[in-house]
């Protein structure tokens, strides 16, 4: 027993610091795993919590009507796409909606409250095949893939075009985002 | 709650303790106390393994202190409150123990020492104990570091097989292992240096 007690100082010491930095260690440990449960509870709360907040476009999201011209850019199934509107602050915001293809048109209108101030003109797309010519005009290639423009043409009152710019961003975005045309252009006509 | 966590950071840093003994205040106690009171309290409690004897143990440990600081000038306070808390339970404990058995964490550790050191206290009776002393010392410096905790903690503060388990993350199967390992090493170091060992 008296000779245990004879150990260096400095065994002692390290012993001493050694437990301290253990329990520390200890502490954090538990801290951390604390914290990380009370995170999973949050986002289980909000989770639980979201699923009562009503929905604007629910998967079963019916359109006031289709327009069998938008039709032909229509996917056989819904799928969820970004729809882009400007929201009372006047700032771009996105929602995502479950949709036909082809029902972009509408529902970017219904989300941004537009009524017959704009209205669908044409929807086209183009294909083309870009060729390639050096400095002397002399043929050097062609690209191996098909390049496609998607152009819609939009009428709008005269007076209005000012008022619906934001918007109009909006609906270039919202095309961005439904379509993989390479290029996507924006007609007007004003009346 | 408020006041108590404001005590916690002003807990003084042991150069200032140190200090407060220097110049004879009495509330270097008080900051002892605040400081450390819960160790020595539990080193003395493995011990004596008695609430009443741990805390006059504690508070005999901070006269103690008061008598020896000054002239001594502790180089770390912790382990040097620690030792006397020690050396004070343990003489405590054998006084005790003469009168009957102790069912102290440093009993079941001690009887499972000293059954490798040549049953029973028959080796210290043979061996100076200052000298097993300087080579168990000596054996404790060639262990790993987890290896010291182990033996510091069994065998000087009589930590139980569990809290050390649970300080080291081990399970307490794989610290009674190392414990064997411990003492055959031991054994094997004295009888290396021409002690006689069984």
């Amino acid at each position: 027993m008296d000779a245990v007690g004879m150990l260096d100082d400095d065994l002692i010491t390290n012993h001493l610091r050694m437990r301290e930095r253990l329990k520390k260690r200890k502490a954090v440990a538990w801290k951390r795993s604390s914290l990380v449960a009370a995170c999973l509870a949050v986002v289980m709360l909000i989770g639980y919590g979201a699923s009562y907040i009503p929905k604007t476009y629910e998967t079963d999201y019916q359109p006031p009507y289709r327009n069998p011209h938008l039709m032909s850019y229509s996917e056989p199934k819904q799928k969820s796409f970004w729809v882009y509107y400007v929201n009372d602050l006047g700032l771009i915001q996105r929602e995502r909606v479950k949709m036909y293809g082809g029902e972009w048109f509408l529902v970017w209108k219904e989300l941004n409250g537009i009524g017959d101030d704009v209205q669908l003109v044409k929807s086209e797309t183009t294909e083309h095949i870009p060729i390639y010519y050096d400095e002397n005009g002399d043929l050097q290639g062609a690209s191996m893939g098909v390049y496609r423009i998607w152009t819609v043409t939009l009428s709008i009152g005269l007076t209005k075009y000012d008022h619906y710019e934001k918007r109009l961003k909006s609906l270039f975005k919202t095309m961005r985002a439904v379509s993989d045309a390479d290029e996507i252009r924006l007609a007007y006509v004003l009346h | 709650m408020k006041a108590r966590s404001k005590t916690q950071h002003e807990l003084l840093a042991d150069e200032r303790i140190i200090e407060l003994y220097w110049s004879r205040e009495e509330s270097a106690i008080t900051e002892t106390d605040r400081k450390y009171g819960q160790l020595l309290y539990q080193i003395a409690h493995r011990i004596l393994n008695d609430r009443l004897d741990s805390e006059e143990c504690q508070n005999d440990t901070y006269l103690k202190v008061w008598n020896t600081v000054p002239p001594t000038r502790p180089t770390v306070l912790r382990s040097f409150l620690a030792k006397i808390s020690r050396n004070l339970a343990l003489n405590r404990y054998k006084e005790k123990n003469r009168q009957k058995r102790v069912p102290s964490e440093l009993t079941v550790a001690f009887e499972d020492l000293e059954n490798t050191l040549q049953g029973g206290e028959s080796a210290e009776r043979e061996l100076a104990a200052a000298e097993l002393g300087v080579m168990i010392n000596d054996y404790v410096h060639t262990l790993a570091l987890r290896g010291q905790y182990v033996f510091v903690g069994r065998y000087y503060f009589a930590e139980s097989v569990e809290e050390i388990a649970k300080a080291l993350q081990m399970t307490k199967s794989n610290v009674y292992k190392q414990l064997e390992e411990i003492k055959k090493g031991l054994k094997q170091y004295l009888e290396e240096r021409g002690e006689r060992v069984e």
